[in-house]
């Protein structure tokens, strides 16, 4: 094979990469602070995506300029359905209702999407969309190198946040220690909402960047919420920076692998990949329990 | 006797379905030390966890300094100057010793008096300085115990309830972090609620305690009564 050309995929595969990143990051964050696995973080992204199609076309705005609008928008959405909804579903003796609600959620927010936009294909046009830039004989698409940048900005912001401010740090207590958070005066709730609004603003930012070069549909979530998992599971569940590398990893893994296998197989190779590293870490799991 | 600076009156604690707590009452005076003891599953975990607002009571009521102020959470506690020490320490392991501390400091006025709080802890616990830049979860089981007292103290209490400070440590770590309780009590007026499996310490430490068993309160009386006491001897001190 041709280095050009495979190094050609490991650059689209970076760019691709970056919104498996953030959409891995929010998923984890949730998890990380408050243990509850949130199944329509993909939904959450589709959300987003429609909220940034509308601001394009009601008000033609460009998409990369509606980012922050729709992070904002996004954590509104979020804090409300961790403190309306979430919070009261949560039970002392286990997470299965959780599991459920935010199930039932997704397929709630793609259906009410169904109703309102039907099922067509609606792209936003951005000012970026179709430009390249040429390095030597390497090509990378404009609206996707932006949106890595907005993954790289996003990453730093979130870490500035939760090491620097006092609802970062209080974030980060309550995800060590939940006791130790309450009986430090912690207000838990309020911590988890903005957990949750943090998580869905960062699909929001996802989102608004993906629509820049892609088209949203009511099912679009499916498609990012399992990657989603995938992210999770290669950079290990919790770990912001694990989502960072697990993301960009799966990229990589898919442009690489259509180069390969063919664009027709580039989802089983995922799938394969994906399964062989769930058995082999658990198999070093369970030799390091041993050892 | 005490005047009511701190009264828990007959309060009921319920998990689920199962009652844990039956009309429990304790109370102490300003700057007073009182202990709660008993054996395993008595119930003293969830006295001090209902008298800080982390477990919610049903019946019953918590005052403090003349202001009732049952049915709050651990927040609402803590803004009236109660703070509790929680079994098992519960620090923040990936947080640095300071941040720990810091953590603590919730109230307005903790917030602002940080500074000369954590180098009064440093008086102490000189460990704690020099342990001051490392993660809390690599610190030994004392240091800590002391982590967990000096984030209790960094909210400028007015009451701190300890539980179990005693829990798989070396004696002598005990004895320093008590008589540094023993010491801010006589010179601040910190009052203080201890539990204790260790009933001979925390007698030596307390003015007065309550005996707890099977979620009731059984014997109280001053220290030296209790130390006295035919039943606690048999049953707690092993005579």
């Amino acid at each position: 094979m041709n280095t050009e050309i495979l190094i050609q995929a490991i650059i689209n595969g970076i760019m691709v990469g970056g919104i498996y990143a953030m959409i891995g990051m929010s998923l984890n964050m949730i998890f990380g602070v408050m243990k509850i696995v949130n199944f329509c973080q993909g939904e959450l992204l589709m959300v987003s995506m429609y909220i940034t199609y509308l601001f394009y076309s009601e008000l033609g705005m460009e998409p990369f300029v509606a980012i922050p609008l729709v992070a904002v928008i996004m954590f509104g959405v979020g804090a409300l359905i961790q403190s309306t909804m979430i919070t009261r579903s949560i039970k002392e003796d286990g997470d299965q209702n959780v599991l459920f609600l935010t199930c039932c959620l997704g397929i709630f927010l793609s259906n009410t999407a169904l109703l309102l936009f039907k099922s067509d294909y609606r792209t936003a046009e951005s000012v970026f969309s179709n430009k390249v830039v040429s390095l030597g004989s390497m090509n990378i698409s404009v609206p996707k190198l932006l949106g890595f940048v907005a993954l790289c900005v996003t990453t730093v912001l979130i870490f500035l946040m939760l090491y620097y401010t006092k609802i970062g740090k209080q974030i980060r207590a309550t995800s060590q220690n939940a006791i130790g958070a309450q009986v430090t005066g912690i207000r838990t709730k309020v911590v988890y909402a903005c957990t949750y609004g943090l998580g869905a603003a960062i699909a929001g930012i996802a989102g608004a960047c993906l629509m820049s070069y892609y088209y949203v549909y009511p099912a679009v979530g499916n498609i990012y919420g399992t990657r989603s998992f995938i992210v999770v599971t290669m950079g290990g569940l919790g770990s912001v920076v694990g989502a960072f590398f697990g993301g960009i990893g799966l990229g990589i893994m898919e442009t690489v692998g259509s180069v390969i296998v063919g664009a027709a197989f580039k989802d089983t190779l995922v799938f394969i990949v994906f399964i062989l590293i769930l058995v082999i870490k658990e198999n070093l799991n369970i030799r390091r329990r041993k050892g | 006797m005490a005047d009511n600076y701190f009264q828990v009156d007959k309060i009921n604690v319920k998990y689920g379905d199962i009652q844990v707590l039956w009309d429990v009452s304790f109370e102490a005076a300003k700057g007073e030390i009182i202990a709660l003891v008993g054996s395993n599953g008595a119930g003293k975990s969830t006295s001090v966890k209902a008298a800080s607002g982390l477990v919610k009571t049903c019946g019953g009521r918590i005052v403090f300094d003349g202001q009732e102020i049952t049915g709050g959470n651990c927040r609402s506690f803590i803004d009236h100057g109660i703070i509790l020490c929680p079994e098992g320490r519960q620090l923040f392991p990936q947080m640095t010793v300071l941040e720990n501390l810091e953590m603590g400091a919730c109230s307005k006025e903790a917030e602002a008096k940080k500074k000369d709080t954590i180098e009064k802890i440093y008086t102490w616990f000189p460990k704690l300085k020099e342990r001051a830049k490392q993660m809390a979860g690599t610190l030994s089981g004392g240091e800590q115990q002391m982590v967990a007292f000096s984030r209790g103290m960094m909210g400028l209490p007015k009451l701190l309830l300890m539980d179990e400070p005693s829990l798989g440590l070396a004696p002598t770590i005990v004895d320093d972090i008590f008589r540094i309780a023993k010491r801010v009590s006589q010179e601040s007026g910190l009052t203080i609620v201890l539990v204790e499996q260790d009933v001979r310490k925390a007698l030596k430490l307390a003015n007065r305690g309550y005996v707890l068993e099977n979620g009731v309160i059984n014997i109280q009386g001053t220290a030296q009564e209790l130390l006295n006491n035919e039943e606690v001897k048999k049953a707690y001190l092993g005579i």
